[in-house]
């Protein structure tokens, strides 16, 4: 990599930053960046274009489109947190367990990752929406059973690299239990690259859950999920495409700067 | 942003021109005769039951394809509702309604050839009755069927061991279409998958389920009911069916000239009518006779909706004209009553359907919810919560519940799959039941509310026993009576004791509105609503 | 060498059957009652069955079963090709996926071939063009084609190439111009993706001490990237390639739906609204065959691209 390119990715880091973290002030207070209730609907008002009173136009409710995208924010936002913490910790927990103890039990529980590994993400998930039903529950599974084989797998290969230091080894041949060990030595040390790719699968599931709602297995309305208000605003793609076009663009723009920033921390994106 | 919006306005409008300029261009022979020749190309939005069958069908867009290759033994005019002769010339009902004799056309052949008589009205509807659970319209239409007899070759006798006034409407449906004897040989599995043959003006030569429907004419149908002009072959080659799931795809693929009829099921918008009509199309609609789009309550004891005066209270706070205006458009039919208002002996209620929230505020007062800082209204701690499973929250449900929200009453939507929901229902596990069926006759509504005939969640949560004893002695009395007066008088009865209990909320009429292109000329509903296409043709076919 | 391979065929057939487990697990031990979804559709909800016909449907699926039972009898049959009957439509399930695997492999076809030119195009402009904005800008685009998501490029197409242009048909499944729209927007992340590990590794061959050897002898950036650049990046691409094989049907779910298109991925997409649990197991399936198998081909292709894997493979 060349320096110049270096200190481009880095000034472009500023403003991914800056746009991320408004959306996630939208996401926990969206009051604060707009007047409109996202639920109240005003017929006379319905399917106007983009203007000062309404940035992204009205639906078909009349209800204001930038209002429902900030609110969908605590959706979209709210799941993808859920998803990534529980495979965080499941992918941690299996992780480092399978590392430290090595053996056949490594073996087996590798090989089960392997295996949710080779499946797509988005099979896995309809896979566990069939059997769970719709909903933020139900998708939130789907999306932490897609994410987490990978995050267990750096888990592992960290446990492994610290378990074999010198001073683990010498911890352990001094009688400290191996859940001891683990606590002490390995997840202080192993959390880092594993927090690394989980940042960068917020972004895949933020994909995956808007891809979700658009195929109509969502959570439900009012609630406005991303994908769920694209879907929705695409019966009026003729007359009124702004519906669908301005939040695509927010949703594109929002894992555009997550993706920058991952980068900018010094991930490498496979 | 502005500048955005008028970009896009401008793109539109270029767009609108371009099409317009196109439409000026041919059409010249509108007001000839009509042409033969052309295929027909319809998109509907899907097949879920993906059955070919009239007999088992009860996805209403298949039993349009279905009403083009079989004839019934009946037709029902969509002006008045009165029934007419199709394969049988007259018939005889007895003063019980138990006994229908029809007395068959002559000459009537099906498609494989063989000679319509009444050895092959009994086998169509024996065969319609052995089929069971897999006929669920059939089950109603043929309800207390006890026996077919063959009096001459051109005489059946049709014999039912409980009054069923409603059965000569039934004959006239695509359900009580008569197939071909050999077709019953078949088994219902291979029925379903299109190997059927009837006495109409097409034949299915492929049957595709969800994907490619293809229809050829017959050219020697001779049989049509009065209601149909054309007395001979039809003017169409042939019939494509195709499935678009996207309303503006399918509007699209309309004013690109890809598909001649939209036929979606949820009205087309306004504003993709004002796009099919700037490429010189044209929409032609017409309500789905029979139960109207409703919600039906769960009166169980414990439940907001058991005590009236909350169902009273729901009844005033629906708004259906800023629905009807809203989800669809200014004009738009309101909804009047149980019925849409298609359905023969259609009474209006509308005066008890009006919006009144200031009375529905004094009724849940008077009831005890009393409104707290959070808007919500609640009864000792208790919020006025109703649960509304639904498959999909549409814009209509989420109007709905903003409707609500403003009276205090929190209207949750639990999106759940079809069989989730039809678990909920059954068990009781709602306080509102969506309810709608499609049939050009009022007895249609016992399937969803009579207590005595139907084991369906809507039915049996939603009356006390003395409101469902009520309900079904008024059904029993309209299918008693063989006079259309007294028939009249029994369901004007009915549907007005329903809404006056609250036992049904309507909330719109069900439309079918169909999107044609400048090409289709003769568009025809049947009185249920689905496409007859005898008469249709194209202009300027070749071009 | 013969170990390397035989070893790789076992992991991947242990993996299948690993696969089918998951599958089992998650469909068979669910909460609903698959039965209750063959009398719920459309315009009627019908609850009209006896407990007799009820019986007789869960024996015809096969569901009265104890569940270990059923496990035994479903792998029997998978073993024979034999995947049961569609809940919803009465009709095998191997029928309806060999009616839909046609339409998917043709799409997913078109949509690799478009992925590698697209991608292959963007890292060699990437690194050898001459304007230093050209490169930047070629090098931002990928990521942008990997942020936004499918469903809204393939709707963005339809609004411009359908609709505004009329270039393309927004919808169906005949003709290979049907197949264009909806290749395009399952290649945008794909060609994004390659384009990226491309430029990467043409990035780090550029670097390297030989090439300013090479480049002395008067050939061109241009030249150096596609005659030795490519060579070398051939391993890093063929993973990526063999990744977005795996997730054909995966990507088809969205295309499909979107464009009205047969397929696998529609087929999947409506089974999961109908509850149709034995297509989507079906399908699931095949997908995860297809990973299997794609897998297998790359670890076998390696050691021919790069030697040291068979020998790193050995030590570790």
């Amino acid at each position: 990599m060349t320096a110049a390119v270096a200190v481009r990715r880095r000034a472009g880091t500023l403003p991914a930053g800056f746009f991320l973290l408004l959306v996630a002030i939208s996401a926990v207070t969206p009051d604060l960046f707009t007047p409109y209730d996202p639920y109240a609907t005003v017929p006379a008002e319905k399917l106007l274009a983009p203007s000062a009173a309404h940035v992204f136009g009205t639906d078909e409710l009349g209800r204001d489109q930038f209002t429902r995208v900030l609110y969908g924010a605590t959706h979209t936002i709210g799941i993808t947190a859920a998803a990534v913490g529980l495979a965080l910790i499941a992918g941690l927990v299996v992780g480092v367990l399978s590392g430290l103890t090595g053996g056949w039990p490594d073996i087996v529980v590798m090989r089960a990752v392997d295996v949710l590994v080779s499946l797509p993400r988005l099979l896995l998930a309809l896979l566990i929406v069939t059997a769970f039903g719709f909903g933020a529950v139900p998708t939130t599974v789907a999306v932490a059973a897609g994410i987490f084989p990978g995050l267990a797998r750096v888990a592992r290969a960290e446990t492994l690299k610290i378990r074999t230091l010198p001073y683990v080894e010498a911890a352990r041949a001094g009688g400290a239990s191996w859940l001891r060990s683990a606590v002490r030595h390995v997840l202080p040390h192993s959390w880092a690259p594993v927090l690394a790719l989980a940042l960068l699968d917020a972004g895949t599931a933020i994909l995956v859950i808007s891809t979700m709602s658009f195929l109509g297995l969502g959570p439900p309305p009012p609630a406005a999920e991303w994908g769920g208000l694209i879907a929705q605003g695409r019966d009026h793609l003729v007359a009124a495409p702004w519906l669908t076009l301005l939040p695509g663009v927010f949703v594109g723009l929002v894992l555009l700067s997550l993706d920058h920033l991952v980068r900018s921390l010094g991930r490498d994106v496979p | 942003m502005k500048k955005l919006g008028h970009l896009l306005t401008l793109l539109l409008l270029a767009v609108l021109g371009l099409a317009a300029c196109d439409a000026n261009a041919g059409g010249a022979d509108r007001d000839g005769s009509p042409a033969a020749g052309g295929t027909l190309r319809v998109a509907f939005w899907d097949d879920a039951q993906r059955c070919a069958d009239p007999n088992q069908v009860y996805w209403i867009e298949t039993r349009s394809v279905n009403r083009q290759v079989a004839d019934s033994l009946t037709d029902q005019d969509p002006a008045t509702g009165a029934i007419v002769p199709w394969l049988a010339t007259d018939w005889t009902v007895s003063g019980d309604a138990r006994e229908y004799t029809f007395n068959l056309r002559g000459g009537v052949t099906f498609s494989d050839g063989a000679p319509l008589d009444a050895a092959a009205v009994k086998t169509a509807l024996d065969a319609t009755v052995a089929l069971g659970a897999k006929s669920v319209l059939g089950l109603t239409y043929l309800a207390g069927y006890a026996s077919a007899t063959v009096v001459d070759p051109d005489t059946v006798t049709v014999r039912f061991n409980q009054p069923n006034a409603a059965f000569l409407q039934a004959t006239s449906t695509t359900t009580l279409a008569i197939l071909s004897p050999a077709t019953y040989r078949e088994t219902p599995e291979r029925r379903c998958a299109g190997r059927i043959a009837g006495s109409g003006p097409f034949v299915m030569d492929e049957f595709t389920a969800g994907t490619r429907v293809h229809l050829t004419r017959r050219k020697d149908y001779a049989w049509p009911s009065s209601l149909v002009r054309n007395r001979g072959a039809a003017h169409l080659d042939a019939i494509t069916f195709s499935y678009i799931k996207e309303d503006s795809v399918r509007v699209g693929s309309l004013t690109s000239g890809a598909i001649d009829v939209a036929w979606p099921r949820e009205p087309i918008s306004e504003p993709d009518q004002k796009l099919i009509r700037a490429t010189g199309g044209r929409v032609e609609s017409r309500p789905l006779p029979g139960v109207s789009y409703q919600l039906v309550p769960n009166v169980t004891d414990g439940r907001p909706l058991a005590d009236r005066r909350v169902r009273q209270a729901l009844q005033k706070l629906i708004d259906r004209r800023t629905y009807a205006d809203t989800i669809y458009w200014p004009g738009y039919p309101v909804v009047a009553g149980v019925f849409d208002s298609t359905t023969p002996y259609f009474a209006p209620q509308a005066p008890a359907l009006a919006h009144d929230p200031d009375g529905a505020g004094r009724l849940l007062d008077e009831a005890g919810w009393r409104r707290e800082p959070d808007g919500y209204r609640y009864r000792d701690g208790r919020r006025l919560s109703l649960v509304d499973p639904v498959t999909a929250a549409l814009p209509g449900d989420q109007l709905l519940q903003d409707q609500l929200r403003q009276a205090g009453i929190d209207l949750q939507l639990r999106v759940v799959t079809a069989a989730q929901r039809v678990d909920m229902f059954a068990a009781g596990d709602f306080d509102l039941a969506l309810a709608f069926l499609t049939r050009a006759d009022p007895s249609v509504l016992g399937s969803a509310l009579d207590q005595a005939v139907s084991r369906q969640g809507t039915a049996r949560y939603s009356q006390d026993a003395g409101t469902g004893e009520r309900i079904s002695a008024l059904f029993a009395q309209g299918l008693r009576a063989i006079d259309p007066a007294q028939r009249g008088r029994a369901y004007a009865d009915l549907q007005r004791y329903v809404v006056e209990q609250a036992v049904s909320f309507p909330i719109c009429e069900r439309v079918q509105a169909v999107g044609l292109s400048r090409r289709v000329q003769g568009f025809a509903f049947t009185s249920e609503s689905f496409l007859r296409a005898n008469d249709v043709w194209l202009s300027g076919a070749d071009g | 060498m013969t170990r390397y391979v035989l070893g790789r065929i076992a992991t991947a057939l242990g993996t299948l059957w690993a696969v089918y487990t998951v599958t089992f697990v998650v469909l068979y031990l669910l909460p609903g009652d698959p039965v209750t979804q063959l009398l719920a559709a459309g315009d009627v909800a019908a609850e009209s069955l006896s407990a007799g016909q009820l019986a007789d449907l869960q024996a015809r699926y096969g569901l009265d079963r104890p569940i270990h039972d059923q496990y035994a009898h479903h792998l029997w049959r998978l073993a024979h090709l034999d995947l049961g009957e569609s809940f919803t439509r009465n009709v095998p399930v191997s029928g309806l996926l060999a009616d839909r695997l046609g339409p998917t492999l043709a799409l997913g076809a078109l949509a690799v071939l478009l992925a590698v030119a697209g991608g292959g195009a963007i890292a060699v402009m990437a690194v050898s063009a001459r304007s230093g904005v050209a490169r930047f800008l070629l090098r931002r685009l990928p990521a942008a084609g990997v942020s936004f998501p499918p469903f809204f490029v393939g709707l963005l197409l339809i609004q411009i190439f359908a609709f505004r242009l009329g270039w393309f048909p927004a919808v169906g499944s005949d003709g290979w111009r049907t197949l264009v729209l909806p290749a395009v927007t399952m290649a945008a992340p794909a060609a994004a993706m390659l384009a990226q590990v491309l430029t990467r590794s043409l990035d780090r061959t550029l670097a390297e001490p030989w090439v300013v050897t090479v480049r002395a002898t008067g050939l061109s950036r241009f030249a150096v990237v596609t005659r030795h650049g490519l060579r070398n990046a051939a391993p890093a691409a063929v993973n990526v390639l063999g990744l977005l094989l795996g997730a054909t049907v995966a990507e088809a779910v969205v295309a499909e739906t979107l464009f009205s298109r047969d397929g696998l991925g529609r087929l999947v997409q409506e089974a999961v609204l109908d509850q149709d649990v034995p297509v989507v197991q079906a399908v699931v399936l095949v997908a995860g065959a297809a990973v299997v198998a794609i897998n297998l081909v790359v670890d076998l292709i390696h050691p021919m691209l790069d030697p040291r894997v068979t020998a790193m493979r050995r030590a570790g």
